[in-house]
C-alpha cells in the first residue's frame, strides 16, 4: 500500500502560471508584480485569484476600489478557513512488511559494549563485564542499573538535543536591552557603566565617591562597583514617572539605572552563556519526563517547561517581566516552571519559538522532529493533494495575513506542507509571546484540521499531536534509528508495530520503550554497526586513559571534529554518523595524542599497574593485552584471537626495539583506540 | 561519472593491506617525483584550481551588482553617492573591494533561484537539483570537478567554511569527500599527531590496516564497515603521502588587513587557507565563504551590508595571494584559478515588517580569474535585473536579454563553471553555459 496522504480536499489551486496568461490573452504583469509572472500578485491578481474573473476596466479608479474591497474580504475568508495539515505519512497498518530476517547475534559482551555505549555513552565498568562473564548478572539487570544512571539522563538529553537541533542565533532585536560593561573611571579602576548612559563618567558620577557597590545578578555573593546613574534602581522615572526603567523603551531613554541587581541591562558576553541554556531548554523538559516516568506525550502537551536561572532572567526580559523578577539568580539550577493553558511542552517554548522564528521554520522543525517528516519539494504530493481554497499565512500576529505562495510548481510543492502546519502557531511570535487578536483588533485564526480533526491553537495541536499515531510512531523510530543506526525497514514493519503499539500501551512510557528495543533479537543483530560520535569519543577515551584531548586551549574534538564532519548541512546540525577520510584522522589523531600522554600517567586504567619502562616477558605482555581488550573492547581473553594477539605482540616488540618499551605500549594503545574495532559498535 | 563501488574499494584495502597499490581511487597516483626537485612548490599537480566563496544565507545583490536609489519598493542600505561606476557599469558599495581585480572578472546578472528556502535553495545553488524526498543531496559542483581534476590529491575537495559548506558528495565515492578545515593550523594540525608517534607510524599503520582488514572480512555484509576502512584507508594514505609536508609549510597570513578582515578572525582564516592551500597544492577544489548570512530583521540586515563587503574583501584578499605567487610558467596562480562567488538567492528589495529583508529570487555571481571572460579596463557583465529587480530572461549563448529565452538558473550557472575547466557540461547538467562568461 502507497503512502497515505493525510488531508484531501477537492478542486485544483489557484496557481499563477503562464497557463492563465495565455487563457486570458494577457501579459503575466496584469496580474504580477513580476512582468515575467510568478511570484507575489498585484491586485489584480488577487482580484482573479478570487473571483477567477479579470475585469477589463480593471485601470478605473472605481474598478481598483471594488476590486480592493472584494479582495480584502477574501483574504478575511481565506485566513477564516481552517486549513488541512498535509504531509506525507504511511500509517503503521499501511506499512511495507517484509519477513524478519534471521538475526546474528552479537556475543554478550559485545551487546554489553553497544548497550554501554547506547544508554550512557560510555564504555561498560569492567567489573559489569566480569560480572556478566561469570553469571552474576545478566544483561536484562545491567540494562535497568544503566537506565537508572546520570548517565542514561545524559545521552538523552544529548539524544534530544539532537533532535530538536536548535541552531541559529538569538533573534535578538527585544532582547538587547542596555548593554553594561565595564570601562576605567578618572582614577584607574575598572567601573560598570550603561551604554545608554554613555558619558555619565563625564559628569563625575563613576567617580569614587560616587559609584555604588552592587552585588549584580550573575554574582550575587560579590560586589562590583558602579557609575552612580547606571545604578540607579529608580523603575519608574521621567517628570510624570511614565517611564518604565524594565523595558527596552525606558533603557533606551537614556535616563534610566540598571535596577535592582543591574538586572535590568546585560553583560555583552551573557549572550553566548544565555543561547548554550536556550539549547538545553527542551532536552531539559525530556529529561523530566524521564527522570519522572511522565508519559513522552508531555515533550509537546507540557504547560511547563524547564528554565534555568539565565533563561529565567533572559525570557523575563522577552516577556516584559524583568520588573517583576525578584530573586534573580542566573546561578540557579534547572528546575520546572509551570506556564499557562496555551502552552504545549516543546513547542511553544520561547527557545523553539525563538530558534524556529516564523510559522514555516516553525512548522519545517516540527514536522520534521516530532512526525519525522522532512519537508522537502514534494511534487507528487503535490499532484495528489489539491487545494480549493489557498492557505493563507501571517508573519508576525499582528501582521495581516497573507495567501500562501503557490505560484510556481517548485514554491507550492513545499508551502503546500508548510503553511498549514504553521497556522497553529500564529498566535506567537518569535519572542515566544501570545496575542490573542491580532492586524486590526481580530482574533488570530488559529484553527487547522489535524488528521481530520479541528485543532484551535498550539496547545489543542499538541494535544491531538501526542495522540496520534503519527507521534508514537515518530518517536520509536527516532529512539530506534538512535540504537541501530537506521531507521525501521520494510522487515522490522512487524516489530515497528509492536514497539508502538507497546509505548502507546504503557501510557508512553519512554523509557520502558528504550528497555524493550535493547532486549529485541533486531538490537542485537550483528549488522547494526554505528561510528561512535564525538562524545562518545571524549568519554571513551577518557575513561581508558583519564585524558581530555586538547589543542592549544581548545577541546580537540570541538576543534576538529565540528571541522571535519559531515558535509550534508542537516547532518552537521546533528552530529555526523558517517565515515570520512577526515572523521578517521581525527580518531587517529585523538589515539596517538592521548596515548602518548597517558604513557606518563600513572592514573590511566590502561596504563595502571603495568611498568611502562621495563620490558615485559611474553606472559606479561599476553596478560595486558587481555586486559586491554577487556576495557576496551570488553572482549574477554578467550574472545581475543590468536591474530590480533600476535599483531599486539609484533606492534609491541617492533617498537620496544627502537625506542623502548615505554612507546611499544603506546603504539598497542594507538592501535586499539585508532582502530575500526573501536569505532564501530 | 564513477559511482562509489564497495566492492572496488573493498579490494583496494585488501591490496593495500599487503603494502600494494591506493586504495579506493584507482586513479589516485600520489607522484611525489618532482617535489624532490622543487620545493618552491611551483609545480602544481592540478592544471586548474577552483575556489567557491558562498555567502550563506542570502545576500542582497543591491548592495553589488545591481544598485538602486531609494524608492516607492527599494530600500537599499546606502546612499546614492555610494553607488559607483566601473566599465559602464553602475555597482554597489560592496563591489569596491574587487575593483583592482575587475579586468579578470565577469558578472552574471539576472539568475534566477528556483527556491527561496535556505536548504533547498543550497542544495540548487551546488548542485543544479532539489534534493529528493528522502534521499542524499546530489554530488554538488565541487565534488564533480574534484573528482575531474583532482583525483592525483589524497583529499581534493576542501571546504574552509565550516558552518555552512554546502558541498556534497553524492553518489560519489569517499575520496571525494568534502573535507572540511577552518584554518590552516587545524589542517596542519589534524594532519599530523603531536608526540613521539608519529615516528612509529610505520607499525602502527601496518596493524591499522590488518585490523582493519580482518574487520571488515569479519562483517563482510555490513557497507558501514567497508566504508569506515576505506575512509580510514584514505586517511592513512595521505598521511604517507606528502600531504602533511604540504600541509606544514605554509606562511603566515600577508594580505592587507581591514576592519571587517584580520588575520585573526574567521574569514581572515579562510582567505589564508585557500591562498596557502593553493600554493602548496594541497587541493584544486576549495569551498569558503560567510557561514551563516541571514538577514530577515533589523538587527541582522544592520549588519549585511558590511558582511557582504567582508566577503568580497576577503575574496579580494585570495585573489591578491594568488596573484602573487608566480608559477613556472611565468604566469601566477590566479592564472591557474577560478574563483566563483554567490550566494542561494538575494532579498527583497524594501524593507518588510522586520525591518530586515525576506529572499528574493533575483540573484546573481561573480567569476574571477582563469577560464572567465575579462573586458580589459572593464568589466565583463552578462544578463540583467528590471528595475523592480525582476531578473530577466537570457539567451545563453547569445548573452543578450531575450524575452522568449528560458530563465538563467543554477544549472547554467554551474554548466558555466564546468565550461570554464574546458570540460562539458553535457553528461553533469541539463542546460547549457553562459558563453559570454566565458573566455
Amino acid at each position: 500500500m502507497g503512502p497515505a496522504l493525510v488531508a484531501l480536499v477537492a478542486s485544483a489551486p489557484a496557481h499563477a502560471t503562464e497557463v492563465f496568461a495565455k487563457r486570458e490573452d494577457v501579459s503575466c504583469e496584469t496580474c504580477h508584480d513580476n512582468p515575467a509572472g510568478g511570484g507575489p500578485r498585484n491586485l489584480v491578481g488577487l482580484y482573479y485569484a478570487a473571483t477567477d474573473t479579470l475585469r477589463s476596466d480593471r485601470d478605473t479608479p472605481l474598478a481598483i476600489e471594488e476590486m480592493g474591497n472584494v479582495v480584502q474580504g477574501w483574504l478575511l475568508e481565506v485566513a477564516a478557513t481552517p486549513p488541512e495539515i498535509i504531509w506525507r505519512y504511511t500509517t503503521l497498518n499501511g506499512l511495507e512488511t517484509l519477513p524478519a530476517p534471521a538475526y546474528a547475534a552479537v556475543t554478550d559482551t559485545e551487546l554489553l559494549r553497544r548497550l554501554s555505549l547506547d544508554l550512557r555513552s560510555d564504555l561498560p565498568d569492567p567489573k559489569d563485564t566480569q560480572a556478566l562473564l561469570s553469571g552474576d548478572t545478566t544483561i536484562e539487570a545491567l540494562v535497568d542499573a544503566y537506565l537508572d544512571s546520570d548517565d542514561f539522563y545524559w545521552t538523552m538529553r544529548l539524544y534530544h538535543r539532537d533532535l530538536v537541533r536548535p541552531r541559529t542565533g538569538i533573534f535578538n532585536q527585544t532582547a538587547s536591552l542596555a548593554p553594561i560593561r565595564t570601562i576605567e573611571a578618572a582614577d584607574g579602576k575598572k567601573v560598570w557603566r550603561s551604554d545608554y548612559r554613555a558619558g555619565e563618567e563625564k559628569r563625575g558620577s563613576c567617580d569614587a565617591h560616587s559609584r555604588v557597590p552592587v552585588a549584580p545578578y550573575w554574582a550575587r555573593h560579590s560586589k562590583v562597583q558602579v557609575c552612580a546613574n547606571t545604578a540607579s534602581t529608580l523603575r519608574y522615572v521621567g517628570s510624570d514617572r511614565s517611564i518604565d526603567c524594565a523595558t527596552e523603551q525606558g533603557q533606551k531613554s537614556g535616563r534610566c539605572g540598571c535596577g535592582p541587581h543591574l538586572l535590568w541591562c546585560y553583560r555583552s558576553d551573557d549572550y553566548g552563556r544565555v543561547k548554550r541554556s536556550m539549547v538545553q531548554e527542551g532536552a531539559r523538559i525530556a529529561d523530566e519526563i524521564l527522570r519522572n516516568d511522565l508519559p513522552y506525550t508531555e515533550l509537546v502537551t507540557a504547560d511547563w517547561s524547564m528554565w534555568n536561572g539565565r533563561l529565567e532572567h533572559f525570557y523575563a526580559r522577552l516577556d516584559g517581566r524583568l520588573g517583576e523578577l525578584d530573586d534573580p539568580n542566573v546561578e540557579r539550577r534547572w528546575h520546572r516552571v509551570e506556564r499557562g493553558p496555551e502552552h504545549s511542552g516543546v513547542l511553544s517554548t520561547h527557545m523553539y519559538l525563538n530558534y524556529f522564528y516564523n510559522g514555516r521554520r516553525w512548522a519545517q522543525r516540527t514536522f520534521e522532529t516530532f512526525l519525522c517528516h522532512e519537508t522537502v519539494p514534494d511534487f507528487e504530493l503535490l499532484d495528489e493533494v489539491s487545494l480549493d481554497h489557498p492557505i493563507s499565512y501571517r508573519t508576525h500576529p499582528t501582521a495581516m495575513a497573507d495567501v500562501n505562495v503557490n505560484s510556481g510548481r517548485a514554491c507550492a510543492a513545499c508551502h503546500l506542507q508548510l503553511d498549514g502546519l504553521s497556522r497553529v502557531k500564529d498566535r506567537w511570535d518569535n519572542f515566544g509571546q501570545y496575542y490573542d487578536t491580532g492586524f486590526g483588533g481580530d482574533a488570530v485564526p488559529q484553527t487547522a484540521i489535524f488528521l481530520g480533526q479541528e485543532v484551535d491553537g498550539l496547545s489543542a495541536f499538541g494535544e491531538a499531536l501526542a495522540h496520534s499515531e503519527a507521534f508514537a510512531d515518530c518517536a520509536t523510530n527516532q529512539l530506534w534509528e538512535h540504537l541501530t543506526g537506521h531507521r525501521f525497514r520494510p522487515e522490522e514493519s512487524a516489530l515497528r508495530r509492536e514497539l508502538v503499539a507497546g509505548f502507546v500501551a504503557s501510557d508512553h512510557n519512554f523509557r520502558q520503550l528504550v528497555r524493550t528495543m535493547v532486549l529485541t533479537d533486531a538490537y542485537r543483530d550483528e549488522a547494526n554497526l554505528k561510528t561512535m560520535e564525538r562524545e562518545l569519543y571524549q568519554r571513551t577515551m577518557r575513561t581508558l586513559l583519564k585524558q581530555k584531548w586538547s589543542v592549544g586551549d581548545k577541546d580537540g574534538f570541538d576543534r576538529y571534529y565540528d571541522k571535519v564532519g559531515g558535509m550534508d548541512y542537516r547532518r552537521i546540525e546533528a552530529r555526523d554518523r558517517t565515515p570520512s577520510p577526515a572523521y578517521s584522522m581525527v580518531q587517529y589523531k585523538a589515539a596517538a595524542e592521548l596515548c602518548a600522554k597517558a604513557m606518563e600517567s600513572s592514573e590511566a586504567p590502561l596504563i595502571k599497574g603495568i611498568e611502562t619502562t621495563r620490558s615485559p616477558n611474553e606472559n606479561t605482555l599476553d596478560a595486558v593485552i587481555d586486559t586491554w581488550f577487556l576495557h576496551t573492547y570488553v572482549r574477554p581473553a578467550a574472545q581475543v584471537s590468536d591474530d590480533d594477539r600476535m599483531l599486539f605482540h609484533d606492534v609491541f616488540r617492533q617498537v620496544e626495539q627502537r625506542e623502548g618499551p615505554q612507546q611499544g605500549y603506546m603504539a598497542m594503545c594507538t592501535v586499539m583506540l585508532a582502530s575500526e574495532d573501536f569505532a564501530l559498535y | 561519472m564513477p559511482s562509489f563501488d564497495r566492492r572496488r574499494l573493498l579490494q583496494s584495502l585488501a591490496l593495500s593491506a599487503l603494502g600494494a597499490g591506493i586504495p579506493g581511487c584507482e586513479r589516485s597516483r600520489y607522484d611525489l617525483d618532482y617535489l624532490e626537485d622543487t620545493p618552491d612548490f611551483t609545480h602544481q599537480r592540478a592544471p586548474h584550481y577552483f575556489v567557491f566563496y558562498f555567502l550563506m544565507g542570502g545576500w542582497d545583490i543591491t548592495t553589488l551588482t545591481e544598485p538602486r536609489v531609494k524608492g516607492a519598493r527599494m530600500s537599499p542600505s546606502y546612499k546614492p553617492g555610494a553607488i559607483f561606476e566601473y566599465g559602464g557599469h553602475r555597482l554597489g558599495p560592496a563591489m569596491q573591494p574587487l575593483v583592482r581585480h575587475m579586468d579578470q572578472m565577469a558578472v552574471l546578472r539576472g539568475l534566477r533561484a528556483t527556491a527561496l528556502n535556505h536548504p533547498q535553495a543550497r542544495f540548487q545553488l551546488v548542485t543544479g537539483k532539489f534534493r529528493e524526498p528522502r534521499q542524499a543531496p546530489a554530488a554538488s559542483i565541487q565534488t564533480r570537478l574534484a573528482d575531474l581534476i583532482g583525483r592525483d590529491y589524497p583529499i581534493p575537495n576542501l571546504s574552509a567554511d565550516g558552518l555552512r559548506p554546502a558541498t556534497f558528495l553524492g553518489d560519489y565515492d569517499p575520496h571525494l569527500e568534502p573535507f572540511r578545515i577552518g584554518e590552516m593550523y587545524a589542517l596542519r594540525g589534524l594532519s599530523r599527531p603531536r608526540g613521539p608517534m608519529i615516528d612509529q607510524e610505520d607499525v602502527v599503520f601496518e596493524a591499522l590496516r590488518k585490523r582493519d582488514a580482518a574487520y571488515v572480512a569479519k562483517h563482510a555484509e555490513s557497507a558501514m564497515a567497508e566504508n569506515f576502512a576505506a575512509s580510514a584507508e584514505l586517511a592513512r594514505q595521505a598521511a604517507e603521502s606528502d600531504y602533511r609536508w604540504r600541509a606544514s609549510e605554509f606562511v603566515a597570513p600577508r594580505f592587507k588587513e581591514t576592519a571587517n578582515l584580520e588575520h585573526k578572525n574567521r574569514w581572515g582564516y579562510q582567505v589564508h587557507l585557500v591562498v596557502e592551500a593553493i600554493r602548496n597544492d594541497i587541493a584544486p577544489i576549495i569551498t569558503a565563504g560567510s557561514g551563516e548570512f541571514d538577514a530577515h530583521n533589523e538587527h541582522d540586515y544592520g549588519y549585511h551590508q558590511r558582511a557582504i563587503t567582508r566577503s568580497m574583501e576577503a575574496v579580494a584578499a585570495i585573489c591578491d595571494g594568488l596573484a602573487e605567487h608566480r608559477t613556472a610558467d611565468g604566469g601566477t596562480l590566479l592564472d591557474r584559478t577560478t574563483v566563483v562567488i554567490s550566494s542561494e538567492f538575494s532579498r527583497q528589495p524594501w524593507i518588510n515588517e522586520l525591518g530586515g529583508k525576506h529572499h528574493w529570487d533575483a540573484n546573481a555571481a561573480l567569476f574571477l580569474g582563469k577560464g572567465v571572460r575579462g573586458t580589459k579596463g572593464g568589466l565583463t557583465m552578462v544578463g540583467e535585473c528590471d528595475e523592480q529587480l525582476f531578473p530577466q530572461p537570457l539567451n545563453p549563448v547569445t548573452g543578450k536579454p531575450d524575452r522568449g529565452a528560458d530563465d538563467v538558473t543554477n544549472g547554467h550557472f554551474l554548466a558555466t563553471v564546468l565550461a570554464m575547466a574546458g570540460i562539458d557540461p553535457g553528461p553533469h547538467f541539463d542546460q547549457s553555459p553562459i558563453q559570454g562568461l566565458i573566455a
